[in-house]
């Protein structure tokens, strides 16, 4: 039991070493997975200023309507680098047929949509300019709509409800699983300006997206597509911009310094926790010291000298703290393909990482803590003089 | 060349509060081969005097010799050395290791030593041997009588192979067969040839050895050869 209680602390800070290296390799892979996903060769257009390295001001739920469809329409026609270009605005409701019913992300997009994201439809048609010219009630839907509205009926033709108003099914879109950390098979895809005319109410878009042809145009392109969105906003000062442009690149780059940062921040965190737990070690040490006086009396009055009681504690201490180590482990290796199995359930591909240098690392740091908060109780051990000791009471 | 040879031993306990003389003074000689009881009342001095000679602690003052080198200027290191490899003690408490074999109690001193370890089984079961506990090698020492517990510390003693056996109240916390088959062991030893410096506050008890040294307030009174030495039959046999 008292091992059991000194290997406790080590124990809670390596399986957390193991679960967070774990967890944040996992994120990175999935982040890289979900970025690419958007699309390669992309860039996002986000409206309201940032610095270059924060994240932009619209993600973090802030509401700005500076961003308009005439701005994709301009970047489009006026940079023959980019090939496709898509405005987007977004909403969750409740979409209605029959008497089926099911919550999904209602999105209002261009035409070029499936070029930016390199989707595609599987059944039908996507829909065309003139369908947003004439804000037609036309909807594409994603391939779980699909499944959860309408089973193994067929949906193209038929008429969903969305906020009083009917749209007719005229494409189902080929399964696509997440992206850009969206569950894009369930999303619901109405024309731009249908979508802001009569489901959302708004005249600015939440974002917009363009596809490039080249990865290497991607500098020259973000400067251009900058100029041409100063010019239509009137901003004479870079410093005034109203809006954020990053490639998927920047934003991989990005997401990945935060990683990174959130990982710097979970191991100072639990280093607290390895330290409290050397701490423990350290006093529970010193009671076993104190309650095994007599036997370093014992060892001291049959030849024993200060160096093989100093031995002995240390090795003692290691042990425990290695064993704790062990089973920490065996534990953060379970949470960590928990957490695993849990994400990938939720639809998202995360991938359970487990490296031999997180392993080696924490086997490591167990022993460096063994020594370091071993070392006092087995000196303290050693300094008991044999008759002292063998007197002890 | 004396075994021991002490001169003027004194030894003062001093904290902040209190000063005490356990040991005014102390001069005597050991030879090889001689059984000497320590004798005195509590407090005379005995067990202090036993914890000098046996390196167990420093005097803090005068001179002790063993086998002709003053030990003056020895470090602690160096006593430990002396205690594993010079002496052997046996203690009134018996102070084994708990949930601890016989074989395993026995084999410590060799743990500190510098035989070789292939030779460790062999020096354990002949020191086991020697005090009649073969058959009880494997028990613990909490599943062994007071009697038989005392036996593992003497073969513990012995294991090394020692110059002398020191035996501080060897009996004391025995029943009287157990001290008697105790006592006929040291006997033996001493036969055999082993030098046996045991204290005890036991008329019966100090009567087993050849001579007495008798303590009273820190100094030897007296220093007398015993003439019609006490015996017993043969301990090992008894033992068995």
């Amino acid at each position: 039991m008292r091992s059991f209680l000194t290997m406790l602390g080590i124990i809670i800070g390596i399986s957390s070493v193991i679960t967070i290296t774990s967890v944040v390799a996992g994120a990175e892979s999935l982040i890289t997975n979900q970025i690419q996903g958007i699309g390669s060769n992309v860039i996002g257009v986000l409206p309201g200023k940032s610095d270059e390295s924060g994240p932009p001001t619209a993600v973090l739920g802030v509401v700005i309507t500076t961003l308009k469809d005439t701005d994709t329409e301009a970047i489009k026609k006026d940079i023959p680098e980019v090939i496709a270009a898509s405005s987007y605005v977004s909403a969750t409701d409740v979409v209605n047929w029959s008497n089926q019913k099911i919550v999904a992300s209602i999105y209002g997009v261009s035409p070029d949509y499936p070029i930016v994201t390199d989707s595609a439809v599987e059944t039908g048609n996507f829909f065309t300019e003139e369908h947003k010219k004439t804000n037609a009630n036309v909807v594409v839907i994603g391939s779980q709509v699909n499944d959860d509205l309408f089973g193994d009926q067929n949906a193209l033709g038929e008429k969903i409800k969305i906020k009083n108003h009917n749209f007719t099914v005229i494409g189902i879109m080929e399964p696509q699983g997440t992206s850009g950390f969206q569950n894009v098979d369930n999303m619901v895809f109405l024309p731009l300006t249908t979508a802001q005319n009569k489901v959302l109410g708004i005249k600015y878009l939440g974002f917009l997206r363009v596809k490039i042809d080249k990865e290497e145009n991607t500098d020259y392109v973000i400067g251009e597509m900058e100029n041409i969105l100063r010019y239509k906003h009137n901003i004479k000062d870079p410093d005034k911009d109203d809006f954020s442009v990053r490639s998927t690149a920047e934003a991989q780059e990005t997401l990945g310094t935060i990683t990174q940062s959130l990982n710097f921040f979970l191991i100072a965190i639990v280093s607290i926790s390895l330290l409290v737990g050397g701490i423990g070690i350290m006093n529970i040490m010193l009671a076993a010291v104190t309650q095994r006086i007599k036997e370093i009396g014992l060892r001291k009055s049959v030849g024993a000298k200060s160096k093989h009681i100093i031995q002995q504690f240390l090795i003692e201490t290691i042990v425990i703290s290695f064993i704790g180590a062990i089973i920490g482990i065996i534990i953060g290796i379970l949470l960590s393909f928990g957490i695993s199995f849990g994400v990938n359930k939720l639809g998202y591909n995360w991938d359970f990482v487990i490296t031999s240098t997180s392993i080696v690392t924490a086997c490591g740091i167990s022993v460096l803590i063994g020594i370091i908060f071993g070392l006092y109780p087995a000196k303290k051990a050693a300094q008991y003089d044999p008759i002292s000791a063998l007197r002890y009471e | 060349m004396h075994l021991i040879e002490a001169k003027n031993l004194k030894k003062i306990y001093e904290n902040e509060e209190v000063k005490t003389i356990a040991l005014k003074k102390a001069d005597f000689t050991v030879e090889k081969g001689e059984f000497i009881a320590i004798m005195g009342p509590s407090g005379s001095g005995k067990s202090t005097l036993m914890h000098i000679i046996s390196f167990l602690t420093n005097p803090s003052g005068g001179e002790y010799i063993f086998k002709g080198n003053n030990t003056e200027n020895m470090d602690e290191e160096e006593r430990a050395e002396a205690r594993n490899k010079e002496i052997g003690f046996v203690f009134q408490s018996f102070n084994l290791l708990p949930r601890t074999s016989v074989f395993d109690n026995v084999r410590l001193p060799l743990i500190y030593s510098d035989r070789p370890t292939n030779k460790h089984n062999e020096l354990v079961n002949d020191a086991i041997k020697s005090v009649g506990l073969e058959h009880r090698k494997n028990y613990l020492s909490n599943q062994l009588s007071g009697g038989e517990k005392q036996r593992v510390a003497i073969a513990r003693a012995l294991v090394n192979d020692p110059d002398i056996l020191f035996a501080d109240e060897p009996t004391g916390n025995l029943d009287s067969k157990s001290g008697t088959q105790i006592m006929k062991i040291l006997e033996d030893l001493n036969d055999e040839g082993k030098t046996v410096i045991m204290v005890t506050h036991e008329r019966d008890t100090a009567e087993h050895a050849k001579r007495i040294i008798y303590l009273r307030d820190g100094e030897i009174t007296k220093d007398i050869k015993v003439s019609n030495r006490k015996s017993s039959a043969n301990g090992r046999e008894l033992a068995k």
